[in-house]
């Protein structure tokens, strides 16, 4: 549900939707092989934390967004990205996609 | 016996009295006292304040350093750094820190003190009381864990109708098409929010699920086009709003183009629970219209199929939908978490 309304608004920017996935077990293999620039990750991942997630996307020096409800504290302490909190516009989207992908070049 | 003598008889004995008024009063209140004697280190604990500590009587060993002994070690440089304060600028002294225990466990407690000067204005003892706040302690983070979980729960509420409405606008720019199609999910996913409530956000029974989104769409004339039936079966909470907001778009479609346009249209939501050794139950569901309009494949993905498909992907599960007489919508699901994929299986 709230995977649409992003992919509407990455559609928007002008970006591609490489890959999705609602679940944590989906979302590794995805993490480690799929082709692409910027991972946003939902902090909660149907009632599982995303970090083993933001782990693999780390590894592999790629940007990462963190999207969450808990606020700032929820997002993983020791892996460098941006937070967007819920609900957001695509302008805080925009604005933290810049802060991801210029953090990393 | 002189005057003097029986004056200073009842004097004792009011000082006894309101010695022995206040030591209740502190046992009541379950504190214990203590004094620190700046001089000579030397600091006393009362028989209470050592239980409070989990020793037995009279086992504290009454010096500055072994106050310091079950202060747990996180809190040890504020406490001291407090003491200090309380020392050099002689404010009143008010502490709240853990303690572990002789046997390990881990303890709250509330000190309050004061600085008592000599004559001369020098600090020359610290007095005061301290009390076990552990229950409260508890309390409190329990009302912030509550508080941090409906504040996640409220923020995610807001995105999803923030979706809804983005989603429902692209479809209907047209502002009394986007009002009642809008309105119509909003109140799709607030009832499924009800029902989560109702079962304190524990699972929800598929039959439940299914009779309050298609509640709407089978009124009094038509009580016998909707057909439920399925054995007892338990939907995980991250799971019941996804697909009451599914059957919901689902039965709008019925409603709007399949077989509830028609007089004898039936709607029938049935499903299977299969057992399967070493893995979660594995769940079939199958919406089925007959007695309608034939009907053909959308032409354009529009918001009913992009969420049917991103809640199959969000139960792991698989789809498979036909259009023929009426439409059969298909779908298979495990119960909990489990390692399947959102592979589309054939009819």
């Amino acid at each position: 549900m709230l995977s649409l309304a992003l992919q509407d608004m990455l559609a928007d920017l002008g970006c591609v939707v490489a890959g999705t996935a609602a679940r944590l077990e989906q979302a590794l293999p995805l993490a480690c092989d799929l082709t692409f620039d910027i991972a946003m990750l939902d902090i909660d991942l149907g009632g599982k934390r995303v970090d083993p997630v933001a782990e693999a996307v780390c590894a592999r020096s790629l940007p990462i967004v963190f999207v969450t409800g808990y606020g700032r504290d929820g997002a993983p302490r020791d892996l460098p990205g941006p937070v967007l909190e819920k609900p957001y516009e695509a302008a805080d989207l925009q604005r933290v996609l810049g802060q991801a992908l210029g953090a990393i070049r | 016996m002189t005057g003097r003598g029986v004056a200073d008889e009842a004097r004792d004995q009011q000082l006894r009295e309101g010695e022995q008024r206040l030591w209740l009063a502190l046992e009541a209140g379950q504190m214990g006292t203590w004094e620190w004697n700046v001089t000579t280190n030397q600091v006393i604990w009362s028989p209470g304040l050592e239980a409070i500590h989990g020793l037995a009587p009279g086992a504290f060993a009454g010096t500055f350093a072994e106050y310091q002994t079950d202060i747990h070690p996180d809190d040890r440089e504020r406490i001291l750094g407090a003491i200090a304060r309380t020392m050099e600028q002689g404010e009143d002294h008010h502490i709240e820190y853990r303690i572990v225990w002789p046997d390990g466990s881990l303890h709250w407690v509330e000190g309050r003190g004061k600085l008592v000067r000599d004559s001369a204005g020098a600090a020359t003892r610290m007095i005061g009381v301290c009390m076990d706040v552990t229950e409260r302690k508890r309390a409190e983070e329990r009302q912030k864990l509550l508080l941090d979980e409906l504040n996640h729960r409220v923020r995610n509420m807001l995105a999803i109708i923030q979706s809804i409405a983005g989603q429902t606008l692209r479809e209907t720019p047209d502002p009394a098409a986007f009002r009642d199609a809008f309105s119509a999910r909003l109140a799709a996913f607030a009832r499924a929010h009800s029902l989560l409530t109702k079962e304190l956000w524990q699972g929800v029974a598929l039959h439940d699920i299914v009779a309050t989104a298609l509640a709407p769409f089978g009124g009094d004339d038509r009580r016998d086009a909707v057909r439920i039936e399925g054995p007892p079966v338990v939907i995980r909470p991250n799971a019941v709003v996804t697909l009451s907001l599914v059957l919901h778009e689902l039965a709008t479609n019925a409603a709007k183009h399949g077989a509830l346009t028609a007089p004898q249209g039936k709607v029938g939501v049935a499903w299977s629970k299969a057992e399967r050794p070493g893995q979660p139950p594995l769940v079939e569901l199958v919406w089925n219209e007959r007695g309608g309009p034939s009907v053909q494949p959308p032409r354009r993905q529009g918001f009913g199929s992009r969420l049917i498909a991103a809640s199959v992907e969000q139960l792991g599960g698989e789809m498979a939908v036909r259009y023929a007489d009426g439409l059969e919508a298909r779908f298979r699901f495990p119960l909990s978490e489990s390692e399947a994929t959102g592979r589309p299986v054939s009819p």
